[in-house]
């Protein structure tokens, strides 16, 4: 009687729809458990097989646990109806882990219903074996999937093959018994235990593939004949992963991947064999110039001309495997230049990134202006992180190996400069580093470095973006460091004390009134003329007014180069004897910096007596 | 194991199918399901087919209000996965007769079925539609 009234997951499901909230919903949830514990532990079949059935659906949508009911799970697979059966090992598959400990029990209800003469119950404890495999299971249960390899019904004998491969990785030692058994399935009459077969052994064979290699002729007579993509793609997958085993084996395929290739119309089919080829066929001239062929096509067919016509699975795939063919077939990317440019500022993040490492990959130092002008010209008008990512990627190749690529350096200064005005700029730090890492390195480009410092200290109207700051520390270092080349000198004191570097932080100003001492010593110490001495007064004036509340700053580093600026005016102004002094300090200025090698500190002699 | 979990999901982000073909805890699976699904529910029609997550890739389709979503080793071929979505939703129109989301729903345990005659260890297994429906549609005849 109790079962009229016993919720059925139709009843369940539909309830669960009506409630409107997420937290009416969970409330909902834990009613319909409640009443699941109380029916699961009924006597009755019906009663405990829905219970479990309601169980199960709850902890594969809604993510209830249902471990502890495990036993009552075991009861209900073990009943006598199929109907119920079946939710019991629906059930079990989804719930049961390693650590289930009712798996011991099961052992010999599976032994009963692989034997079964109902094929669909013996198929249903292998899908079930399957999944919740564990080591004891399977050393159990080896003999009697074995025999069921030479059932006589088709459905059996494709499910007990694709068992074999949970079998194997459970209990490796089975596989000296069973592999023989496996092998023979590759002649079965029936072409759905052949790609049964096929997907266990690519599945092994990812594992280990030394020992499937004497399957090739097997398995070449498969690749020449059949005419399942499915399967085609499985035989091309596991050839590649046997070739690089056994060279002889790359020219034997050779000729039946290109029929292949050219007779499909699956692209999937053509990407894959594309995909082999780049991991053993790079050498065979003849093969590479196919795939290439085909691979353009699939790029030219990606692109509808007007962008509406646009497959961009097939653009993403395509540039994918350009990259891939790149090292053998360089031309793939010349041809089809024009189509992987447009991809850079594609709807399509992914087909963006592929475009852009792509075009990375080909840059060589005859390309490099042109590459860095179209990648800044996208950058212009791409989104923040994709203008980001290409700025970055500038960044990166021009100065890897030490700017190996670069010949023109005075142009690669011009492009930082103008990269720095790119809206959404946000690669401060490595512009930073890059410029004073030129400087130190490349002495005839100083004045273009000092020119650029100077725009930018005077045009404070790129301040407002925060990322720019560490570039400005960049340039008043420039200026401070390479004072000889710089201009006019008061404009560039005039902009490093304007009332605005206030504002930036602490880390900048110090590097600011740094470069303002620099700039004064050596102006000071040069100025010969009464001319150039009104300038000096006027110097100290500014500075007086404008870096005098500095030196009362919170941040210390502020302060103390603010003093020492003050000390060094007050110096200044006392006349006797300052004029030798700031000679001296100028000349300590003027030493240049140079790049340290990272072995100088090896090169230092330990001095006697000294114990590191 | 080349596929490791199928997802069934509707606009709204709620899971209506999930069959993992590895073992993770219901946590892991919820937090899994959580970002992958808010990563795929993002992209417009425009953008391709293939989201790479970790150390796999998603491979995924819209038809009508519901996603499918397969997650994938990084080796597998991303078309063939494609048309395997696109096989399953063929399979399920045929057996429930024009599929809609509901049917999923009240019908759970069918969806679970056709796709185990599909899928196996993770491996694609059948994909010829009379293959699969054949042994439900006669389980359903005598039970």
């Amino acid at each position: 009687m109790d079962y009229l009234f016993q919720r059925s997951l139709d009843d369940l499901v539909k309830g669960l729809r009506s409630q409107a909230a997420a937290s009416g919903e969970s409330r909902y949830v834990a009613k319909a458990l409640e009443e699941i514990r109380k029916e699961i532990k009924a006597t009755d079949p019906h009663i405990k097989a829905a219970a479990v059935h309601k169980l199960a659906y709850l902890n594969a949508l809604h993510g209830v646990d249902m471990a502890w009911a495990a036993f009552q799970v075991v009861e209900v697979m073990s009943m006598p109806k199929f109907s119920h059966k079946k939710i019991g090992y629906l059930a079990a598959s989804q719930s049961f882990t390693d650590s289930t400990d009712v798996l011991l029990l099961i052992t010999n209800l599976l032994k009963k219903d692989l034997s079964s003469k109902n094929e669909f119950e013996a198929g249903m404890a292998l899908e079930c074996l399957s999944r919740i495999a564990t080591p004891d299971l399977v050393r159990d249960l080896t003999q009697d999937v074995l025999t069921m390899l030479g059932s006589s019904k088709l459905y059996i004998r494709k499910k007990a093959t694709l068992v074999l491969f949970k079998v194997f990785s459970k209990h490796p030692e089975s596989i000296r018994v069973a592999f023989k058994r496996l092998v023979e399935k590759l002649d079965d009459r029936d072409s759905q235990v052949v790609a049964a077969c096929v997907s266990v052994l690519h599945e092994l064979a990812r594992q280990d593939p030394q020992p499937y290699l004497l399957l090739a002729p097997e398995l070449y007579r498969l690749l020449v004949e059949s005419t399942n993509n499915w399967l085609l793609i499985k035989l091309v997958k596991l050839f590649a992963l046997l070739m690089p085993l056994e060279p002889r084996l790359a020219k034997k395929i050779a000729e039946p991947l290109c029929e292949q290739m050219r007779r499909t119309s699956a692209k999937s089919l053509v990407l894959e064999c594309i995909r082999t080829i780049t991991v053993g066929l790079l050498d065979n001239t003849e093969v590479v110039e196919l795939a290439a062929g085909k691979l353009q096509e699939i790029l030219a067919a990606s692109h509808g001309g007007d962008g509406e016509d646009d497959d961009p699975n097939l653009k993403y795939l395509g540039l994918q495997a350009v990259l891939d063919l790149l090292p053998v077939y360089p031309q793939l990317v010349t041809q089809s230049k024009s189509v992987i440019i447009s991809c850079l500022n594609d709807v399509d993040p992914s087909v963006q990134m592929a475009s852009l490492r792509l075009i990375v990959s080909m840059v060589s130092d005859s390309n490099l202006a042109d590459t860095v002008q179209i990648l800044m010209r996208y950058a212009l008008s791409a989104e923040k992180i994709f203008c980001n990512e290409l700025l970055s990627s500038i960044l990166s190749t021009c100065s890897r190996s030490f700017y190996e690529l670069v010949t023109d350096f005075s142009w690669y200064v011009g492009v930082l400069g103008e990269l720095v005005r790119v809206p959404n700029f946000e690669q401060g730090k490595e512009v930073e580093r890059q410029l004073v890492d030129i400087g130190l390195r490349v002495e005839s480009v100083r004045k273009d470095l000092s020119r650029l410092a100077r725009d930018f200290l005077i045009d404070s109207s790129t301040w407002e973006n925060s990322h720019i700051h560490r570039v400005l520390a960049a340039a008043a270092w420039i200026a401070g460091e390479y004072v000889e080349l710089a201009g006019d000198l008061f404009e560039i004191v005039e902009a490093l004390l304007q009332p605005r570097m206030k504002k930036l932080p602490p880390s900048v100003q110090a590097v600011f009134l740094q470069a303002v001492l620099k700039i004064l010593v050596h102006f000071a110490s040069a100025a010969a003329t009464a001319v150039d001495a009104e300038v000096v007064d006027k110097m100290v004036t500014l500075i007086r007014e404008n870096a005098g509340s500095l030196q009362s700053h919170v941040d210390t580093e502020v302060q103390e180069r603010a003093s020492n600026l003050f000390g060094l005016i007050s110096f200044i102004e006392d006349e006797a004897g300052s004029g030798e002094m700031l000679a001296g300090i100028r000349e300590a200025f003027a030493k240049d910096l140079g790049p340290v090698s990272q072995f100088s500190q090896q090169r230092v002699v330990v001095p006697d007596g000294l114990e590191l | 194991m080349a596929i490791r979990f199928v997802l069934l999901v509707n606009k709204q982000g709620q899971t209506r199918l999930a069959q993992y073909y590895e073992q993770l805890t219901i946590d892991e699976r919820r937090a899994l399901e959580g970002e992958i699904v808010r990563k795929c529910l993002a992209r417009t029609e425009n953008q391709c087919s293939f989201v790479e997550h970790r150390n796999y890739k998603v491979v995924y389709r819209r038809y009508a209000s519901l996603f499918f979503l397969i997650g994938v080793d990084s080796e597998e071929n991303e078309l063939a996965i494609l048309e395997f979505i696109h096989c399953v939703v063929e399979t399920m129109d045929r057996y429930f007769g024009n599929v809609c989301e509901l049917d999923i729903m009240y019908h759970l345990e069918k969806a679970h079925f056709i796709l185990e005659e599909m899928v196996m260890n993770g491996c694609i297994v059948e994909t010829n539609k009379s293959n699969i429906l054949g042994p439900i549609q006669l389980m359903d005849k005598s039970f």
